[in-house]
């Protein structure tokens, strides 16, 4: 299996630039409540384009899995898009009816969730879940599904896949429902997949265990992933691109490895801070950043980071554009760090 | 059926034998419980005989019908019969219990069923459209009805049948039994009061499962509005709407009295009523039991249902983790 992956992944790479955009969010803002008072994403915008990894980054509730959710469609009913648009292959999402919206679901674009306990049907065999997309989106006969479903649990590597796909999901270890959860999201060969923290429920031996099949099945199928998290150690694992989100903004879009040299934002650079390192200091507590995230809807005027930013100031009280600090590089601060801090 | 074949296979003949022997028990208690509580109801002799009848007459009735001994001889010789399946002979009407059950049963087995059908086709749907149309007009509309279903008690609602499909339209019979048109109103009176407590406990099964995470995952392949809830949510939630259903089929069979008095339907449920004010005990001794017996095994097979539903529920404990 790896050798066949491998290959495709130099085939994929060769394409270089030019490769085709999968999903493009634009402007994208999105508000809960009757009137719509709690704005919970504010003009956001983000492209994938085919076989790229695009970390989404940020603390809980900064709006990423909100982004997810309105890509594929499944907004939850008090939530409203106020502006925007949603373009996957071309395809556009915002203001689709739901009819045409479940065509692309599972066929254009899959999502991988965080939970895979809760996510799957807990009474239902996990074969009859995966095959569930093909049955929808294929005219495939039964036999021809049933190899695909068996070829990919072989692929995500759930050992003894023609027996085990008659089992429920309790008769599997996390890492194993986790690994179902891909094949299901992959089934119907989607050009984006969206994982939400898909290895947050996990722990550390698993959870490189499951990166690792992700990364390969994706890359094979020139799969473009949206890859939501707030571990930054992950991030430096799968992402080729890193989108931050604080407060429903995106605040920074940079490459993987300049994100991690000269992170612009403030808080990008004290998310970094925060992660462990092998060279920090026994007995040093970890940087924190202090204060919480704010709630929609409550967030302070201007830059929603400012009441927690060491380098804020009397212009923060107005929100920065996203703009090019570096070549590739965004970032929406008026005082963006472009030297690169030493850290 | 090969899940059934599963559920049985899986160590479950111990568990069977176990509440066979706990329905033993349980029967046991009932005979004994609704012998003792009739005798205390008082003399059925006196309701046999003429008002002017002697003590004479009184005494010689009791010792025909053997109630001159004492109540543990009464007991044990009423015991001594049930293996046999002999309940006795009605006082009244010289004929056995069994046969007089028997006589009533296809009755009241057809108005059940009937009612059953009803209240399922109706209440399911209904529960389930109310739980998924929850914030638009269908799912708050449906359930006024389900709360007037509820609260209409069915001596009024079947009077009401009556009076104006009986009585104004002349569409269909009042009473008796005659036919398929004559299931039609009691049919729908008893099943007024399951239909709504069925849709109650759909909707609120449903809406407990629509906000699932698995639905969720479910519409994220493209699974539109039927596949999410006929093949997701409907055997999620079907466990209480299952023992809901084990206890209304239970409670229909086992006659109803109201329904059945009001459209003097021949079924169990006005043969009880007539063998109480009779007090012909051996009547209603062999129907309390004939209830009872239905109850178990009603409660016995959904509890096996439980398990063909959610597998979880016999693994569990088994250690079948991987």
């Amino acid at each position: 299996m790896p050798e066949q992956a491998e290959g495709v992944v130099a085939d994929g790479r060769s394409a270089g630039e030019a490769r085709e955009e999968v999903l493009r969010v634009e402007g994208l803002s999105v508000a809960f409540g009757r009137a719509s008072e709690r704005v919970a994403l504010h003009d956001v915008s983000l492209s994938l384009r085919a076989g790229e990894v695009v970390a989404l980054v940020g603390e809980s509730g900064c709006g990423k899995s909100l982004t997810a959710l309105s890509v594929m469609g499944l907004l939850p009913p008090e939530a409203h898009v106020l502006a925007g648009s949603i373009t996957v292959c071309g395809k556009e999402i915002i203001g689709t009816p739901e009819r045409l919206l479940r065509r692309y679901r599972g066929s254009a674009m899959g999502m991988i969730f965080q939970d895979a306990m809760v996510a799957l049907n807990p009474l239902q065999a996990v074969g009859r879940q995966i095959d569930e997309a093909l049955r929808i989106h294929t005219n495939l006969g039964r036999g021809q599904r049933r190899d695909k479903v068996i070829a990919l649990l072989d692929a995500v590597g759930v050992p003894d896949p023609t027996n085990r796909l008659r089992q429920l999901p309790h008769q599997f270890s996390g890492g194993l429902r986790q690994r179902i959860m891909i094949a299901m999201a992959l089934i119907g060969e989607p050009r984006l997949i969206i994982a939400d923290e898909p290895t947050t429920a996990l722990d550390v031996t698993i959870q490189a265990q499951i990166l690792e099949v992700l990364k390969d099945v994706t890359q094979a199928r020139g799969t473009a992933v949206l890859f939501i998290t707030h571990d930054m150690g992950v991030v430096a694992e799968v992402a080729d691109r890193v989108v931050v989100m604080y407060g429903g903004h995106v605040i920074e879009s940079a490459d993987v490895v300049e994100t991690f040299s000269t992170p612009a934002h403030p808080y990008t650079d004290a998310l970094l801070h925060s992660v462990p390192r092998t060279d920090s200091v026994r007995g040093v507590d970890l940087p924190a950043i202090p204060g919480s995230v704010p709630a929609p809807g409550a967030a302070p005027a201007g830059c929603p980071f400012h009441p927690r930013c060491s380098d804020a100031t009397q212009e923060c009280l107005t929100m920065p554009p996203l703009e090019q600090v570096l070549p590739d590089h965004d970032v929406a601060c008026w005082h963006p760090h472009t030297s690169g801090r030493s850290r | 059926m090969s899940m059934l074949r599963r559920a049985f296979a899986s160590g479950s003949a111990r568990y069977i034998a176990g509440r066979v022997g706990q329905a033993a028990l349980q029967l046991f208690g009932v005979v004994t419980i609704v012998f003792v509580v009739l005798r205390l109801s008082g003399d059925p002799a006196r309701l046999l005989v003429p008002q002017q009848a002697t003590a004479e007459d009184i005494a010689r009735i009791r010792t025909q019908l053997g109630l001159d001994a004492s109540i543990w001889e009464q007991y044990l010789q009423y015991l001594s019969k049930l293996p046999r399946f002999d309940f006795g002979y009605s006082y009244v009407q010289g004929r056995s219990a069994v046969d007089l059950i028997s006589e009533r049963l296809p009755y009241t087995i057809n108005l059940a069923l009937a009612a059953l059908l009803l209240s399922m086709l109706v209440g399911i749907p209904v529960g389930m459209a109310s739980a998924y149309f929850r914030r638009r007009f269908l799912g708050r509309a449906l359930m006024p009805f389900v709360l007037i279903g509820q609260s209409m008690p069915a001596f009024w609602l079947g009077l009401l049948l009556i009076l104006f499909f009986s009585v104004r339209l002349r569409w269909l019979p009042s009473t008796g039994f005659d036919g398929l048109t004559s299931l039609i109103l009691p049919a729908i009176t008893l099943a007024s009061l399951s239909m709504a407590t069925l849709a109650r406990i759909t909707r609120s099964s449903f809406l407990e499962q629509l906000n699932a995470d698995y639905v969720r995952t479910a519409r994220s392949r493209g699974a539109g509005t039927a596949r999410v809830l006929m093949g997701h949510v409907l055997r999620n939630s079907a466990i209480p709407i299952v023992t809901l259903l084990g206890l209304e089929i239970a409670a229909l069979l086992g006659g109803a009295v109201i329904t059945e008095t009001i459209f003097a339907w021949p079924g169990i449920g006005q043969l009880t009523v007539q063998a109480i004010q009779a007090r012909d005990f051996p009547v209603v001794q062999a129907i309390v039991i004939f209830v009872a017996i239905i109850y178990i095994g009603v409660n016995l097979l959904t509890d096996m249902l439980y398990a063909v539903i959610d597998p979880r529920v016999r693994l569990a404990g088994s250690g079948e983790q991987v």
